[in-house]
């Protein structure tokens, strides 16, 4: 029988290939345009509205920072709202003629033949349950299409405490046997965790790479149907100039309050603003790290990340790789596509507020220093220089409203307690009269919160019009839910204002971070949500006391900022509770198309019967100690025998763990045992022999009456 | 009350065989009464190590099949365009 992995991808240099026959430039050249002219013109408006309604109307540095700072943040909220508005306007009109997903008929796509393609998982520190339900689940959907011999599965591990990666062996030992997966489901832990993720990715495709045609990322909370991998692999070969095809994942799966908020609003205005985002971007989309499909030979050839060269928070490895690869495949010549037609892609919001901003950290940093690559990389298409552009905005407009907090308390201390400058500019002959319109100003706010609130309209408009009213409840549930996201994301937003810009300051003056794990399931508690929400509520309860002293009026325009950030601990406490979010399910609230409808391929992921937690008591290293199947699974996935140096320092490390049992050693210790052939069989006929009345005996006994 | 040596190494051999595979069955377990009865005729001492070094000599284990954890690696490098 022939091997099915000996076919061979991009052995032979291939060159790029041309444009295929979609002329999708000149379209997004004009709409582009188009974006442009509308945010610029609305800014300026807006800017001269800023000018008006200020005192001296922008005749003094503190004015002039002012409207500055104002002119970007509308610009940016400007952006937005149009990418919305362009969103609403194509679903209505039937979609985009130049989507990618249009390009080809159904028959076409079926006709199309397949190609090897590696689904990779990279995992760090992940529950063990959640994620390996969900590469079940995408394996069985895969199974179904009759489609599953072009496709591998691999586990790429860089998980480093040994009752997390032993139980990662464990349940893919478990999973191969149950599916019947041998051959198309493998595990692999790096033990040197070089450059995070993307070093995780660049080292299986120096192993294996050149087995595959394709590799789909996925994330460890990922899941995407057997129908849409095998879809994107016939796309993939139909347009051999596509480098990089992603999905737009939509979450699933939100059991506390925080991460319902957050499905709901994903799932409600999501497709509107994605619409206009894949419209805008069409062949110079970018790579969201997970949910996408990339041709493995040119990202061989072209996407190596060198270390960054620069000083400081430009120097070193890149933390956020995705939009880097996207820019280089790019410059390669490649054409990278966001396809929101692509369904059943799916992923989960980090559970609590916390972990949100935990998460956020790193990707305040990683995006950052994109600014380097931004400036200075060779030959990047400007669209690309441009998403660098807008990834560093997403965090960077936090720090620019902070200073605009900041320089309105100014602007009123100064009016309040100064006397009056009438010559603030100092070649005046005519006196200035400051003049404070508070009309004017409750305008220019009514403006720009309708571009802040006018697209959470319009998707309840194309929800009404497009979806059949099952897929989000009755229509006054609908409502209900819609008031309460808004008003929850006027909570936050405060919140992670002052967070983000703490975080920003925090990364230019590049204080070290560590690249944990995601939380996926705990919920916060009080002490933690105090501790992390101090800072703020301090800030906003001194800030506001101020506003008061100083001037009612500033104190009631101080109070939607100040409130949030007071009340940011219970706030986060209250949000993350699970019996919340499964209450507002029951009310029929923030319910999303996926709980209403029948989604046989969420049903494994979310069956926690599938892989329970262990009830044997005993930890995964007890566990891969005791258990005779288990010891040999992790004995054959485990190193052979080292030099004699080595073997001194196991052998004690062995001894030690045998008297006086796996707690007196820490993670390193027991991983370094648990990583070797010899110590783990010795380990196992000791335990196997001991007395009952010794620390490894006694855990025996007490699993075997467990059993 | 406490268990005796004897009982502990039964409940070992049982609990080895039914993790490791062997279905358990009146002659399995006569197999195992048979085990800790001859270690028994030697004495007390060290029973339960004795046991489980005789075990796998005496009751054949059915065979694990291992599924392999990776491919043959084909090695391949990245390319690393320069920054300037």
């Amino acid at each position: 029988m022939n091997d099915p992995h000996a076919g061979l991808a991009g052995e032979a240099e291939s060159t790029v290939p041309v444009n295929g026959a979609v002329r999708w430039r000149p379209v997004a050249m004009l709409r582009r345009a188009v974006l442009t002219l509308l945010v610029l013109a609305q800014t300026l408006v807006a800017a001269y509205f800023m000018v008006s309604v200020l005192p001296y109307h922008g005749g003094n540095a503190v004015e002039k920072s002012l409207v500055a700072l104002f002119a970007i943040l509308f610009a940016w909220i400007s952006v937005g709202f149009w990418t919305a508005v362009f969103g609403f306007v194509l679903r209505r009109c039937g979609g985009d003629a130049y989507s990618f997903a249009r390009r080809h008929s159904v028959e076409r796509l079926a006709n199309t033949p397949l190609a090897r393609t590696a689904i990779l998982i990279p995992i760090y520190h992940e529950p063990i349950g959640r994620t390996f339900r969900g590469i079940r689940a995408i394996y069985r959907s895969l199974q179904a299409t009759g489609q599953l011999e072009h496709f591998d599965f691999h586990i790429l591990s860089d998980s480093r405490d040994p009752n997390v990666w032993l139980a990662e062996q464990a349940a893919w030992f478990r999973f191969c046997k149950e599916l019947d997966a041998e051959n198309h489901l493998f595990y692999r832990r790096r033990t040197v965790n070089l450059r995070y993720k993307s070093g995780n990715v660049a080292d299986f495709l120096r192993r294996w790479g050149r087995y595959y045609e394709y590799m789909i990322v996925l994330d460890a909370d990922s899941v995407m149907s057997g129908e849409t991998l095998v879809r994107m692999v016939r796309h993939m070969q139909l347009e051999p100039q596509v480098g990089i095809l992603q999905t737009n994942p939509v979450l699933i799966n939100a059991r506390s309050a925080f991460a319902r908020f957050q499905q709901f609003a994903n799932r409600f205005y999501g497709p509107l603003f994605s619409a206009g985002l894949a419209s805008l971007q069409l062949g110079e989309a970018v790579f969201w790290g997970h949910n996408a499909i990339l041709r493995v030979d040119p990202f061989i050839r072209h996407c190596g990340l060198r270390e960054l060269p620069g000083i400081g928070l430009f120097k070193g490895p890149i933390m956020s790789h995705d939009f880097v690869e996207a820019a280089y495949m790019g410059r390669a010549g490649y054409e990278i596509w966001m396809e929101p037609d692509l369904p059943q892609s799916y992923e989960e919001s980090p559970p609590t507020l916390v972990d949100e901003l935990t998460r956020d950290r790193r990707w305040v940093k990683g995006n950052l220093q994109h600014l380097w690559l931004m400036l200075f990389s060779r030959k990047l298409r400007l669209a690309h220089r441009l998403a660098f552009l807008n990834g560093i905005m997403s965090y960077l407009t936090s720090p620019l409203w902070l200073a605009f907090l900041v320089l309105t308390s100014i602007e009123t201390t100064r009016l309040v307690l100064w006397p009056i400058d009438y010559f603030p500019s100092e070649y005046s002959l005519f006196p200035l009269w400051p003049e404070w319109h508070p009309e004017w100003a409750i305008g220019l706010l009514g403006g720009t919160a309708l571009l802040l609130f006018l697209p959470k309209f319009l998707a309840i408009l194309d929800v009404i019009l497009v979806h059949p009213r099952r897929d989000y409840g009755n229509a006054g549930r609908l409502t209900i839910s819609v008031i309460l996201e808004i008003l929850v994301s006027m909570l936050l937003a405060p919140i992670r204002m002052l967070t983000h810009s703490r975080y920003v300051i925090g990364s230019l003056f590049n204080v070290s971070l560590t690249w944990a794990g995601q939380n996926r399931t705990d919920e916060t508690r009080w002490r933690e949500a105090i501790i992390n929400q101090a800072p703020g509520t301090l800030i906003a309860a001194a800030w506001t006391a101020f506003a008061f002293w100083l001037k009612p009026m500033f104190f009631i325009w101080s109070l939607p900022v100040s409130l949030p950030l007071i009340f940011a601990a219970p706030t986060s406490v209250f949000l993350s509770r699970v019996s919340v979010g499964q209450r507002l399910r029951r009310l029929g609230l923030l319910v999303v198309p996926e709980e209403l409808n029948d989604f046989p391929l969420l049903d494994d992921v979310l069956d926690e019967r599938i892989l329970p937690p262990s009830k044997t008591g005993l930890t995964a290293f007890e566990e891969a100690v005791i258990d005779p199947v288990l010891n040999r699974v992790h004995r054959e996935l485990a190193r052979l025998p080292r030099n004699d140096k080595r073997r001194g320092r196991l052998h004690a490390l062995r001894n030690r763990c045998m008297k006086e049992g796996p707690d007196v050693l820490n993670p390193r210790e027991l991983s370094l045992l648990a990583s070797d052939r010899e110590t783990l069989e010795a380990m196992n006929r000791t335990v196997w022999s001991s007395t009952p009345d010794s620390c490894w005996g006694s855990r025996l006994e007490d699993r075997i009456m467990r059993d | 009350m406490a268990r005796t040596p004897a009982e502990y190494a039964l409940g070992r051999v049982l609990a080895w065989l039914r993790w490791s595979g062997v279905p358990h069955s009146p002659d399995m377990t006569r197999q195992a009464l048979l085990i800790v009865e001859q270690a028994l005729a030697d004495g007390d001492a060290d029973l339960i190590s004795r046991v489980m070094q005789e075990l796998p000599r005496r009751i054949a284990l059915p065979e694990i099949r291992l599924p392999s954890a990776a491919l043959p690696i084909r090695r391949i490098s990245l390319g690393y365009a320069p920054y300037l």
